[in-house]
Order: C-alpha cells, then sequence, then structure tokens
C-alpha cells in the first residue's frame, strides 16, 4: 500500500512541518496553493503563522481530516447561517481551551488559511466569552479603552435608555 | 519583549506585580537600561501602578524622555490626565508627553481585521435583544463602527414601543429586508408596561409605513388584536409568515396582500387560502372555519415545491366536521420535494382521501396523530393512505434501501420505515393494553395498500419494541400474509413480564413436516437474530432450526445471531455444526 501524499508547510519562524496532503488541504489556501502551483517538494510557506499556532491548527486539521467541507458560497448573511448554533462539539471545545493570545492567532490563522470549520469555532468561543457582560466588563476582558468623549457617552447612555424603555 | 498578562490583573495582589516586574527589570544590564528613553504604560491601575512603580523605573531607566500612555476605563474621569501628569512628574520626573486615544495592540483582539469582529458579533447578536446590540456599541468607538455598519443586525425589529429606536432600527438596517416579531409575553415588563393591545398598536404605527420591507413575521397575539391592521398591510415582499392567536380562532376574509409567500404557519387564524400559491412550507393548526379539504387541495395543487405540510385539529364546517372533498377534485397532486407531512387530530376519512391523491416520492417523514384515547374518529383510513404513500407509488422512490422494512412499536405508536421514509402513527388509545389488537390490524391495513411489487422487494424484517409475545407473534403472521421473500428476521424481543413467560415467538417460526409449508412463518428465512432478556433460555431456537430443516420446501436458517439470554453447551455444539454461522452476544452459556 502507497503511503499517503505529504506536503511541507514552513511557518513564519522557519519551522517545517510534513503533513498528510489531505489535512493540509483543510486550508483553502494551501489546496488552492497546490493546486495552482502543483505539487512540489518545496515547502509552502505560511508568512502569516508562527510555528506554535500552526502547530495548533494542524492538530485540528488531523482530527477533522474526514469531515465534510463548508459549502464554499454559504451566505453568512442569510438567515441560516445567522442563526448558526453557538454550541461547540466537545473536542473543538477542549482544542479551543487555550490563553487569548493563542485564540486570537488561532482566529486569524484560520483566516488568513481559510479552514472556515476553525475560524468558527474560534469566533463562537470568543462571541461565548462575550455574551452575558456588560460594556465594561467587555472592555475589562479584552483591555479596550472606552475612548468616547463625555459628550458621547451621555448620547449613548440616551440610545440605550430607548432599549431600555418598554 | 511584551509584558503582556491578564494574570497579573486578577491575582488582586499587585505587590506580586511590583515584584515580578522589579525581578524581570533586573535581567537588563545598566548599558541597556541606560538607552531605553520611552516607556509605553498602559493598564487598568495605570494611576496607582504608576505611583509605586515609578521608583522601580526610574532606578532601571534613568534616561525616560517620553512616556505614553493610555487609559483604561476605570480611570477615566475629566481630570485623569492632570493628575497623572502631576503624580508622574512626582515620580519619574518626566512628563506624560503622548496620550492615546484610540485602542493600542494591548490586547490580540485589536488585531482582528473589521470582518472577522463582525463574524464574533453575528455569533453573539443570534437573539433579538436590544440591549445587547446597544451594549455591543457601547464598548468603544471601534465596536460602535462595526455595529451600526452590520445592517441585518438591525433589520431584526422586535415589538418595542420607541419610536426612536424603531427609526434607529430602520435606518441603521439600510435596505435590508425586514424581521419583524410583534409576539404578545416578548419583551414584556410587569411594571408599569402598557397592556399589549397598546404597545402593538404604536409598534404598528412605527414600523407599519415600512411594509414593503418586511421579509418575515412572527406574531402571536390575544383574539381581538391587531391581526386585521397588520394583515391588510402591502406586505409585497413577504416570504414566512407565522401568526398565532392565543384566543378564539379567527376567521380573516379582509385583503392579503403577499404575493412572495412561501412559508405560511397559522394557528387559529384562517385566511383567504385561494389567494395562495407556491408555498414552500404550510402549517395550518386549528383554523376554523377553514380551510375546507377542497381548499387544501387547491392549496396543494397550486404549490408544487411544497417541501413540509403539516394540518393540524381543523375542522372546518360549522358542525365541527370538515366538508369531505369534492368529487371534481380527481386528478392527482404531485409534490416531488415534500419531505414531511404531519396530519394530527384532523377528521381522518375526508383527508385520507386527499392523500390518496398525493405523490410525494421524496416523502420522509409522515406523522399521523389522534391525540385522545377514546375519539370517534377512525384511525383507519391514515393507515390505508400511509400504506399507497409508501408502498404503492406512482413515482419511483427517492431515496434508501427500499427492500428493508422496519417496524417498531411502543406505547402509543406503530412505526413503519421502508427505506429511508418513516411512516409514524401515534393513537393514546393505544398506550391502553384494552386495544392491543389494532396494531397489528393497522399494520395489516397498510400492508394491504403495497403494490406487488413492493410486497416482493422486501428481503429483510425488524421488528422490535413491542409489548408483548402475542402481538409480536400476530404482526409476525400478518407480515408473513403479505411479504413473500423475507430471508433476514431480526426481533427484538419487548422488555415486560409476557416476555420472560417464554420464547412463544418462536413457535410460529417453525414447522413439522406433516404441516408443510403453510404452516411456517417467512419459509424464505435464511438469516435470523434475536434479542432477550438476559437469564432467559434460548435453547427452544434449535427446535425451530431441526423444524425448518426437515421441511423441504422451506428454506434452513443458515446464520443466527443471539443477544442476551441463556443456552446450554450442547445446544451451542449442535447449532456450530450446521450453522454457516453463529454469533452471540452477551449470551450466558452453560
Amino acid at each position: 500500500m502507497s503511503a499517503a501524499p505529504q506536503v511541507t508547510l514552513e511557518s513564519s519562524d522557519g519551522e517545517k512541518f510534513k503533513v498528510d496532503k489531505e489535512v493540509a488541504e483543510r486550508s483553502v489556501l494551501i489546496k488552492n496553493m497546490i493546486e495552482d502551483v502543483g505539487e512540489s517538494d518545496n515547502p509552502i510557506p505560511l508568512p502569516n503563522v508562527n510555528a506554535s499556532v500552526l502547530k495548533k491548527v494542524l492538530e485540528y486539521c488531523e482530527h477533522h481530516r474526514g469531515d465534510p467541507l463548508p459549502a464554499a458560497d454559504a451566505d453568512p448573511s442569510n438567515d441560516d447561517n445567522r442563526k448558526r448554533a453557538t454550541e461547540i462539539s466537545d473536542w473543538d471545545q477542549k482544542f479551543i481551551q487555550v490563553d487569548q493570545e493563542m485564540l486570537f492567532e488561532i482566529i486569524l490563522a484560520a483566516n488568513y488559511m481559510d479552514i472556515k470549520p476553525l475560524l468558527d469555532v474560534g469566533c463562537k468561543t470568543v462571541a461565548n466569552m462575550i455574551k452575558g457582560k456588560t460594556p465594561e466588563e467587555i472592555r475589562k476582558l479584552f483591555n479596550i479603552v472606552n475612548d468616547f468623549t463625555p459628550e458621547e457617552e451621555a448620547q449613548i447612555k440616551k440610545e440605550n435608555e430607548w432599549a431600555e424603555d418598554r | 519583549m511584551q509584558y503582556y498578562s491578564s494574570g497579573w490583573k486578577w491575582k488582586g495582589d499587585w505587590y506580586d506585580y511590583s515584584a515580578e516586574l522589579s525581578a524581570a527589570l533586573s535581567s537588563f544590564d545598566g548599558r541597556l537600561g541606560d538607552d531605553i528613553k520611552a516607556i509605553c504604560f498602559g493598564g487598568t491601575r495605570f494611576r496607582e501602578d504608576l505611583i509605586i512603580l515609578g521608583p522601580i523605573f526610574q532606578r532601571h531607566f534613568p534616561n525616560v524622555e517620553e512616556l505614553v500612555v493610555t487609559l483604561d476605563s476605570s480611570e477615566r474621569r475629566p481630570d485623569a490626565h492632570l493628575v497623572l501628569e502631576a503624580e508622574n512628574g512626582a515620580t519619574l520626573g518626566t512628563p506624560v508627553v503622548k496620550r492615546r486615544s484610540h485602542n493600542e495592540l494591548h490586547h490580540p483582539i485589536h488585531r482582528l481585521p473589521p470582518e472577522l469582529l463582525y463574524i464574533i458579533i453575528e455569533n453573539v447578536y443570534t437573539e433579538v435583544s436590544y440591549e445587547l446590540l446597544f451594549a455591543l456599541r457601547s464598548v468603544c468607538k471601534h465596536w460602535m463602527e462595526i455595529v451600526d455598519s452590520m445592517p441585518h443586525l438591525w433589520a431584526r425589529i422586535a415589538l418595542h414601543h420607541n419610536a426612536n429606536l424603531i427609526s434607529s432600527c430602520l435606518q441603521k438596517s439600510k435596505t435590508q429586508p425586514l424581521d419583524v416579531r410583534c409576539k404578545e409575553g416578548e419583551n414584556y415588563v410587569v411594571r408599569d408596561s402598557p397592556p399589549f393591545q397598546e404597545r402593538a398598536a404604536d409598534f404598528l404605527r412605527h414600523i407599519g409605513p415600512s411594509a414593503a420591507r418586511w421579509r418575515s413575521l412572527d406574531y402571536l397575539a390575544p383574539t381581538n388584536a391587531q391581526h386585521e391592521r397588520i394583515l391588510s398591510l402591502p406586505l409585497h415582499n413577504l416570504e414566512t409568515l407565522c401568526v398565532s392567536i392565543s384566543g378564539a380562532a379567527v376567521d380573516y376574509t379582509g385583503v392579503f396582500d403577499t404575493p412572495r409567500l412561501q412559508n405560511l404557519d397559522t394557528r387559529k387564524l384562517s385566511l383567504n387560502w385561494r389567494s395562495l400559491s407556491n408555498l414552500r412550507s404550510l402549517q395550518i393548526d386549528g383554523c376554523v372555519p377553514s380551510p375546507t379539504v377542497d381548499e387544501v387541495y387547491i392549496l396543494l395543487k397550486s404549490s408544487p415545491n411544497l417541501e413540509l405540510f403539516k394540518i393540524a385539529r381543523n375542522r372546518s364546517s360549522p358542525t365541527g366536521h370538515t366538508t369531505d372533498l369534492s368529487d371534481f377534485h380527481s386528478s392527482p397532486i404531485l409534490l416531488p420535494k415534500l419531505r414531511t407531512l404531519h396530519i394530527v387530530q384532523v377528521p381522518f376519512i375526508s383527508h385520507s382521501r386527499l392523500l390518496d391523491l398525493v405523490e410525494a416520492p421524496n416523502l420522509h417523514r409522515f406523522v399521523v396523530f389522534q391525540h385522545f384515547p377514546y375519539h370517534s374518529y377512525d384511525f383507519t383510513p391514515m393507515f390505508e393512505s400511509a400504506g399507497r404513500l409508501i408502498g404503492a407509488p406512482r413515482y419511483s422512490r427517492g431515496d434508501g434501501d427500499t427492500s428493508r422494512l422496519s417496524i417498531f412499536g411502543a406505547y402509543d405508536m406503530l412505526a413503519v420505515v421502508v427505506g429511508d421514509c418513516r411512516v409514524i402513527l401515534k393513537n393514546h388509545g393505544w398506550a391502553q393494553i384494552i386495544s392491543q389488537e389494532e396494531r397489528p390490524a393497522g399494520l395489516s391495513a397498510v400492508l394491504r395498500h403495497f403494490n406487488a411489487r413492493s410486497c416482493e422487494s422486501i428481503r429483510v424484517i425488524r421488528l422490535f419494541g413491542f409489548r408483548s409475545d402475542q402481538e409480536m407473534i400476530d404482526l409476525a403472521h400478518t407480515l408473513n400474509r403479505h411479504l413473500p421473500n423475507v430471508e433476514e428476521l431480526e426481533m427484538k424481543m419487548c422488555i415486560s413480564t409476557s416476555a420472560l413467560e417464554g420464547l412463544s415467538i418462536l413457535g410460529p417460526l417453525s414447522s413439522s413436516p406433516t404441516e408443510g409449508k403453510e404452516a411456517c412463518l417467512f419459509p424464505s428465512l435464511v438469516s435470523f437474530q434475536f434479542d432477550v432478556p438476559k437469564g432467559l433460555a434460548c435453547d427452544g431456537i434449535l427446535e425451530v432450526l431441526k423444524a425448518r430443516w426437515n421441511v423441504g420446501q422451506v428454506q434452513a436458517i443458515r446464520q443466527l445471531t443471539i443477544e442476551g439470554g441463556k443456552i446450554r453447551h450442547d445446544t451451542v455444539d449442535v447449532l456450530k455444526a450446521h450453522l454457516e454461522a453463529l454469533k452471540m452476544t452477551g449470551t450466558e452459556v452453560s
């Protein structure tokens, strides 16, 4: 039995990862690169992803290697997609239990490498962190500075009262 | 080198923080420390931190000329900068030369491009909640820009009487189609809240002028509320209407101008049914006095792309009985996309006549439900319709292995599965032991309407979930009468006291040579699997097999699977010697 075809990926900090082509092709970016330039022994450079993040991303791709790929033409603004469930599978939940630095790096890498299911998991995780929090708590969570002027704050307060006024 | 740690912040002991920072800075050699000209500083406790950390910085970085600060919201007060500058001058001797008014890269979330923040916010805002929407846009200027530039978030408009809010939603949603919800009990504040009638009237006054933009309307209200006012609006782009009346049923006979309506779900509200066509889903519940069965026929006939049809509690004539289908409606209704069909608590004879005209080659789920055990409706017509729908298709069925038939009976249901099509007949009356014979009779009615090709093609039967051996025996006899080519049979005994009495179901499977083929169930059977409670002796199966080996016209069972039960060693030895395959799972051998 012949071995599964493999490709080599190179992280921004020069580390090389040899993985099954099927695993690497969970990334639409890589899939398209392979289709465009053909298979070669040269490593595929990923200048926006460092080794520690790439390792994590590949762990996800390996686990989901057999899953059906999402439709490319899914419209994020339509009703069905908008009502996407906020549930994340048990494995994905454990996988994404990382510090915030790594979480956002994974999201950025998934976006760059075009791995939609991983991007969804990352974004849903951040969304779940935000849910139920006040603006002040959200600011604290992400070290966001409240940069509204006092006048703007007054206007926001007034608008927020519209929502409470029932 | 970057020092970022949310852990520090949450330790709550800031001397630890100071000690860690001091230790880290002590690794700088003097020359490098001398070269530091600028310090960028930010964080939730900036002011307090700086007062105490100032001397540490001064010791390690004596030549700082520029201090860049980012204020956290907790430090926001009109004189914050002045306080900082004064205190800073006292500690570091360095004025604050640059203030940053925008968020900087202190947290990785700030590295996300707007399109990713869009996705995150979409995942946060899954249910309409104005408080949440306004909270999200109150975080900072950047988030406000993002939220305000997502028109579809604002296009979901729920019952609210604040004109400014509705106006804001309409403006920020730009040209997006609107999804409108006006539901009694939703967004309801008990204290000083005006009655629903008033709130709904206010809401409609604000939202009504944009009716041409409405894509969906979800409306739940009492009988005498605003439905006439809503339904008479020019809903030219309405695709989905979900309307429910919480009191007595309403017959709306006014204008209903919805040329693009595709999905209709109405509870206790009758409409001008003849004005509807090209629906994709139709759900009618408790609507009186219409639709009549004739009107349903016309609705189905004019909706060839219908995917879902549910009708429940529909008694359309003033006397409480649905008028029957008129004779002039006799041409078939082809619904190639119909996947789901529910018939609940309706007069079954008239609806059975209607269903006889329906051709649904891709039907996946057909549910008939009769709620009350002693209802006068006769269930039999529904068995017959089920039989015709799944067993006598005029068009070839869409998918699934039609050689497999599964029969499941538990509590109050009988499920018949052929290929991918599942028919579920539910009758609370069956939950009573008194009507045990109805399910075998019902199954017989189903099978009676299978055509010969369907009957002959069934090779595999799964029979499980029944309450008593006698019911299983009756069902097995019924199946045997209709299905001549059954080769595989799987029976799962019910867990009940009667099951423990013995494997009486095995009796009809055996036959003596003198009784011949006619007395033996499933003469083509070659594979038999049965599942029994633990501890129940299964040795009787050997006699069954022997009896079948000795009847010339009956196939010998060659493969046997036993799950559970117990069996003697010597029986196993004989079985092994005569069978091609013997599999036992969880069976006690003694």
